[in-house]
């Protein structure tokens, strides 16, 4: 080809041409490079979301808290987040050692029942679950016991969670702590 | 248009890109950047095994690792667990070798361990505290069941998981973890 003679499929882009067209290179500079700086210093070579940053930290799974309605009477309240859910038969609440469902003071709605293929039929919560409690002559001090577990239909599941909580000389829920507790039964 | 216009315009489309493809990254294949926290090594421990034999990790040395982290009261740990079975079988002869981590009481773990036939070994904390306490060691940071971290036969931290695996992310990453099949 002869360098001196101007070929038509050489010629420069008109200015009116060329800042669109910098401006797209450099959106596609910017994607790749993005993607490059995500991946780079996170070794892994495992499939799509491998992370667990796709799942919420239990306590925001599951927000709990109790609120005092009442004398002697209470709502063990849970917020659960979508996507995620708890078991029935794995919320346990007790007073000094009593079990609160089984003696009737703390009354678990039914829920909604699922066939999970690991554990068969179960209820499970999802959304909003409020337990009302009585709590008959609460003696100053007194602990109130939490527990539940659940998990997120993504495909994880969360140690159970214990919750200590002090009544106080009102009957107001004072302290709460979080721990991991046993597996248990099955739900 | 005008320099300065032109200059903001493309900054504007610069800065949409790149919120674009951290976007799809995080969509597509992306890990959150939940797992900064992923160790570069595998980290020294030791626990009993079903038998209540003392084991530790380093035992396992030279072999590219699994490490399964799992709870008998957990649906998705139960439903990948015979996948993890098959890949034992399938690839322990390249090198793999599966090691579970049951967050479980020992009779609960013994016991659903021995029904599907588990294959591999499988190692129980003194407490389920230690155990999901090495988990968030091993980058688990919610503490969720079940959680795979991969490594090579040198320690060197390959990739981590959270949540079920499903037969598709295994092949690949065992794929791409274990040398070439002979041959």
């Amino acid at each position: 080809m002869d360098p001196g003679k101007h070929h038509p499929r050489l010629k420069r882009p008109s200015p009116a041409l060329r800042a669109p067209a910098g401006a797209l290179v450099a959106c596609l500079l910017a994607t790749a490079a993005t993607a490059a700086l995500a991946g780079s210093g996170l070794p892994g070579v495992l499939g799509n979301g491998a992370g667990s940053g796709r799942f919420l930290p239990v306590n925001r799974a599951f927000r709990f808290e109790l609120v005092r309605t009442g004398s002697g009477s209470y709502q063990a309240h849970w917020n659960i987040a979508p996507g995620y859910y708890l078991y029935r038969r794995r919320i346990h609440i007790a007073l000094g050692g009593k079990d609160l469902v089984r003696s009737g003071q703390a009354k678990l709605p039914p829920g909604s029942t699922e066939s999970d293929p690991q554990f068969g039929r179960v209820r499970i919560f999802e959304g909003n679950l409020t337990v009302p409690l009585t709590l008959e002559r609460t003696v100053p001090g007194a602990v109130l016991t939490v527990r539940y577990q659940g998990c997120a239909r993504g495909g994880i599941c969360y140690p159970p969670q214990t919750r200590h909580i002090k009544l106080g000389n009102a009957g107001t829920a004072t302290h709460s702590v979080p721990a991991a507790g046993h597996g248990g039964r099955d739900a | 248009m005008r320099e300065p216009l032109r200059s903001l315009l493309a900054l504007v489309l610069l800065i949409a890109a790149g919120g674009a493809g951290f976007a799809l990254y995080q969509h597509f294949g992306g890990r959150g950047g939940s797992n900064d926290a992923l160790p570069s090594h595998r980290i020294a421990f030791s626990m009993p095994d079903m038998a209540g034999q003392t084991r530790h990790i380093s035992r396992w040395d030279g072999k590219t690792v699994l490490l399964n982290f799992w709870a008998s009261w957990c649906g998705p740990c139960r439903k990948e667990m015979p996948l993890l079975i098959k890949a034992q079988r399938q690839y322990g002869g390249r090198g793999l070798q599966v090691i579970g981590v049951a967050i479980d009481t020992p009779s609960n773990a013994r016991k659903f361990a021995r029904s599907l036939h588990v294959n591999y070994p499988v190692l129980i904390p003194a407490s389920q505290q230690k155990g999901i306490s090495l988990a968030g060691r091993y980058g688990d940071q919610i503490g969720g069941l079940p959680y795979s971290v991969v490594y090579g036969p040198d320690g060197r931290v390959l990739g981590a998981h959270a949540g079920e695996l499903h037969k598709t992310d295994l092949e690949a990453l065992l794929d791409k973890a274990l040398p070439e099949a002979p041959g």
